[in-house]
C-alpha cells in the first residue's frame, strides 16, 4: 500500500525520469538515424565547396542527444502536484511554467493510462477531465497502484446531480 | 435534393436531351416521396422519437432532458412551401441530433416551446402568471450597414490604408501616370506602385460590399429577447433563423470593439455556449449583438449574466512590468528594422557605404521603434482585469479590444502560465477555462498579470468554484477525496 498523496506539492515518482530518458534517447536515436540517412541522400556526389558536408549527420545527433539527456531531469524537476482541500494543483513545463488548479467539483471523469513502457516500470498516468476542452489535469508517472487508488477516490468524490455536465 | 435539381437543369441545358433530365427529376421526386412517406416523428412525455429510412429503418430517441437547443431555420425552399426546419441538439452528440426538415410554422413553434420549457416556468404559467418576454436588443437595418462597414478585418484595414493614403505624394503619382495613360505602358516603379494601390483599393471596395451584404443578409431584423430561461435570437433575410440559447448554457460573454468601432463608440457581443455543436454555417449563432453602442453591449451582458457589471468602473491595470515587456519588444523590432534595412541596402541593393545609407537605416529603425513604442503603450493600456460581483473581467487587444466576462460559477479550471520572459519580470497569464465546444468560442485569459496577483486569484477562484453552483444553485462545498490528505 502506497502512502497517501499529500496536500503539499510533491514530485512525481522518480522512476518516470528514467522512463522519460529512455523514450527521449530512443527518439534521439531515431532522429540521428534520419539525419544520417538524409545526409546520404541529399549530399550530391561532387559537392560544391560551400556545401555543408557532414553538418546534418553531426549536428542533429549532437543536438538530439543533448536534448534527450537534459530535458527529462528538467521536466521532472518542474513537475509538482498536490491534492488540496478543494482542488488538484499541478505545476509543469520547462520554459512555459503552467500551474493548473482543477476543482474536484468540476471533474467529469478520471482515467488511468498505461503504455507498454510504463507497464514495464510499474507506472501509470492519471488523466482528469473537466467540461473544458482539452485538459491540463494530467499526472504522468504515478505509481500504478497509487494512480488506481487516486482515480477511485476522485470518482467517489463526484456528486452526481450537483453539477450538470455542460 | 439541393444538388440534384441543378443537375437536371444542367443535363437539359447541355443538350443531353429532355429524357435524361426528366428521368433525373422523376428519380428525385420518387426519392423525396419515399423519404417523406417513411419519415415519422413523435413526442413522448420524456423523449422525441424520429423514425426514417426505407431499407434500413432508423429510429432515434432523443431524451428530452438531454436536449440543449432547438433551432428553427427557414430558407428559400422552406418559404416557397410555407414550412420551417427544426433542428434539435442534445448533450453528447456531434452535430445536429434530430432534424425535422419540414413542419408547419405553428407546429414547429409549439414543438420548440414544449421541448425547451422550464418546469418551473410552466407551473408559473399554469398559475396564470404571464411568462413575460423581455426584449434585449433589436438591430435596425441602418445599424447593420454600419456593422458591415466597421466589422471584421475589412474595416480595420480600410481605416489604416485610408490613414496612410494621405501621406502619399499624389502629384508625383499623377505625373507618373500621365505618360502611361497617354503613350501606353511603361512600367516605372511608381506606376506599378500606383497600380498595386489601385488594386488594393478595388479589393477593399469589394471587401466592403461583400462585408456589408453578408452582414445585412445574415443579421437582417436581428432581435434578441429572453423568455423561459432562454435567449431567443431571430435573424436573417434569405434564410431566417430562430435560435434559442438556454441561459444556463452561456459560459462567458465577450464585448468586442475593434479600432474603428471604438472610435465610434460601438461594440458587438458574443457568447460561449456549451454544447452547441451544430452551426447554421454562417457563424452567426454565438453572436448576441452584431452591433450596438458600447453601453448597450455591456447592458445586455449584465442582464444575461444577472450580475452587476459596471463597465465604466475602471479595471485593474497590469503591473508596469507588462508595459516594459512591450517596450522591449518595440525596441527589438526597431533594432530588427535597422538591421533589415542595413542588410537590404548592403547586400540587396549593394549601395556603397555612405552617411546617407547610415541615415536611412537609422531612420527606418527609429520609425519602426517609435511606432512600436506607440503600439506598446496602446497594447498595455488595453490590458486590464477585475474580479467583482462573482464575475471575472479580462481585457486585451489593440486592433480588436476584447473584454471577456466570465461568471465564477462557470469556470472549469484555472491556470497560470508564464514564459521565461514573463517570469523574468514577475508576470504570468491567467487562463480561465470554461466548457466551450471544441474549436468554437473563445478562451478568456488575463494577459500579463502580476505573478502574485495571478496566483492569488487562481487559488481564490478555485475555492470559490467549489461553493458556487451553476447559475445560483448551490452545490455546497466539496469534500476532498477521503483519506487523500494524509489519511485524515
Amino acid at each position: 500500500m502506497s502512502s497517501p498523496p499529500p496536500t503539499t506539492p510533491r514530485p512525481l515518482d522518480p522512476r518516470v525520469r528514467t522512463l522519460w530518458w529512455i523514450t527521449a534517447l530512443l527518439w534521439a536515436a531515431a532522429a540521428s538515424a534520419g539525419a544520417v540517412a538524409a545526409e546520404l541522400i541529399l549530399v550530391p556526389e561532387h559537392a560544391p565547396p560551400y556545401w555543408p558536408v557532414g553538418w546534418l549527420a553531426r549536428g542533429v545527433p549532437v543536438f538530439a542527444f543533448a536534448l534527450a539527456l537534459l530535458v527529462p531531469p528538467l521536466r521532472y524537476g518542474r513537475w509538482r502536484f498536490a491534492l488540496r482541500a478543494h482542488d488538484i494543483w499541478i505545476r509543469h513545463g520547462i520554459l512555459w511554467v503552467t500551474v493548473s488548479v482543477i476543482p474536484y467539483s468540476r471533474i467529469q471523469f478520471a482515467d488511468t493510462e498505461q503504455g507498454p513502457l510504463e507497464r514495464l516500470f510499474g507506472l501509470s498516468s492519471l488523466v482528469v477531465h473537466t467540461a473544458a476542452p482539452g485538459t491540463s489535469g494530467r499526472l504522468p508517472g504515478l505509481d500504478a497502484t497509487q494512480a488506481e487508488e487516486l482515480r477511485e477516490r476522485l470518482a467517489r468524490v463526484q456528486d452526481p446531480g450537483a453539477d450538470e455536465p455542460t | 435534393m439541393e444538388v440534384v435539381l441543378p443537375l437536371a437543369v444542367a443535363l437539359f441545358l447541355t443538350g443531353a436531351g429532355i429524357l435524361p433530365a426528366f428521368g433525373v427529376l422523376m428519380a428525385v421526386t420518387l426519392v423525396s416521396l419515399v423519404r417523406y412517406r417513411r419519415f415519422r416523428w413523435r413526442l413522448d412525455p420524456d423523449a422525441l422519437i424520429v423514425e426514417k429510412g426505407l431499407f434500413r429503418r432508423r429510429r432515434r430517441v432523443i431524451q428530452r432532458d438531454r436536449i440543449q437547443t432547438v433551432d428553427l431555420e427557414r430558407g428559400v425552399r422552406h418559404r416557397l412551401c410555407g414550412v420551417v426546419e427544426v433542428r434539435v441538439e442534445a448533450i453528447g452528440g456531434v452535430g445536429t441530433q434530430g432534424r425535422l426538415s419540414a413542419l408547419s410554422p405553428d407546429v414547429a413553434d409549439r414543438l420548440r416551446r414544449v421541448l425547451l420549457e422550464d418546469p418551473e416556468q410552466t407551473q408559473r404559467g399554469a398559475k396564470g402568471e404571464a411568462v413575460e418576454e423581455e426584449l434585449l436588443a433589436r438591430v435596425r437595418p441602418r445599424a447593420l450597414v454600419l456593422a458591415g462597414l466597421t466589422g471584421g478585418r475589412v474595416g480595420v484595414v480600410a481605416a489604416v490604408v485610408g490613414f496612410l493614403l494621405q501621406f502619399l505624394p499624389e502629384e508625383q503619382i499623377a505625373e507618373a501616370l500621365r505618360p502611361w495613360i497617354a503613350d501606353g505602358p511603361e512600367a516605372t516603379p511608381l506606376i506599378v506602385g500606383a497600380m498595386i494601390l489601385g488594386l488594393v483599393g478595388a479589393a477593399l471596395m469589394g471587401g466592403f460590399v461583400l462585408s456589408v451584404t453578408a452582414t445585412v443578409l445574415i443579421h437582417w431584423n436581428f432581435t434578441l429577447s429572453r423568455r423561459d430561461g432562454s435567449l431567443w435570437v431571430r435573424r436573417g433575410l434569405i434564410t431566417e433563423h430562430r435560435d434559442s440559447v438556454p441561459l444556463r448554457r452561456v459560459q462567458a460573454v465577450r464585448v468586442e470593439e475593434n479600432v474603428v468601432r471604438r472610435f465610434l463608440g460601438l461594440a458587438s457581443l458574443r457568447a460561449v455556449v456549451a454544447g452547441r455543436a451544430g452551426d447554421s454555417g454562417d457563424g452567426g449563432s454565438d453572436l448576441l449583438l452584431p452591433v450596438g453602442t458600447r453601453e448597450e453591449a455591456f447592458e445586455i451582458a449584465r442582464r444575461i449574466l444577472g450580475k452587476r457589471i459596471e463597465p465604466l468602473r475602471p479595471l485593474e491595470a497590469m503591473p508596469s512590468a507588462a508595459h516594459d515587456r512591450r517596450r522591449v519588444r518595440a525596441a527589438a523590432a526597431g533594432f530588427g528594422g535597422f538591421l533589415l534595412t542595413l542588410g537590404v541596402l548592403a547586400w540587396g541593393v549593394e549601395v556603397e557605404w555612405s552617411p546617407s545609407m547610415l541615415a536611412a537605416t537609422v531612420v527606418t529603425g527609429g520609425l519602426v521603434g517609435l511606432s512600436g513604442l506607440a503600439l506598446a503603450a496602446a497594447s498595455y493600456r488595453a490590458l486590464g482585469w477585475s474580479d467583482r460581483d462573482d464575475c471575472l473581467l479580462v481585457r486585451e487587444g489593440i486592433a480588436n479590444r476584447r473584454t471577456s466576462i466570465v461568471p465564477v460559477s462557470r469556470l472549469q479550471e484555472v491556470a497560470t502560465r508564464a514564459s521565461p520572459f514573463q517570469r523574468r519580470r514577475g508576470l504570468a497569464t491567467l487562463h480561465l477555462r470554461v466548457a466551450r465546444p471544441p474549436g468554437r468560442g473563445f478562451a478568456p485569459r488575463g494577459l500579463d498579470m502580476g505573478e502574485e496577483d495571478a496566483a492569488r486569484l487562481r487559488d481564490s477562484l478555485s475555492s470559490r468554484i467549489g461553493r458556487s453552483g451553476p447559475w445560483g444553485g448551490a452545490t455546497g462545498g466539496r469534500r476532498p477525496p477521503e483519506g487523500a490528505n494524509g489519511g485524515a
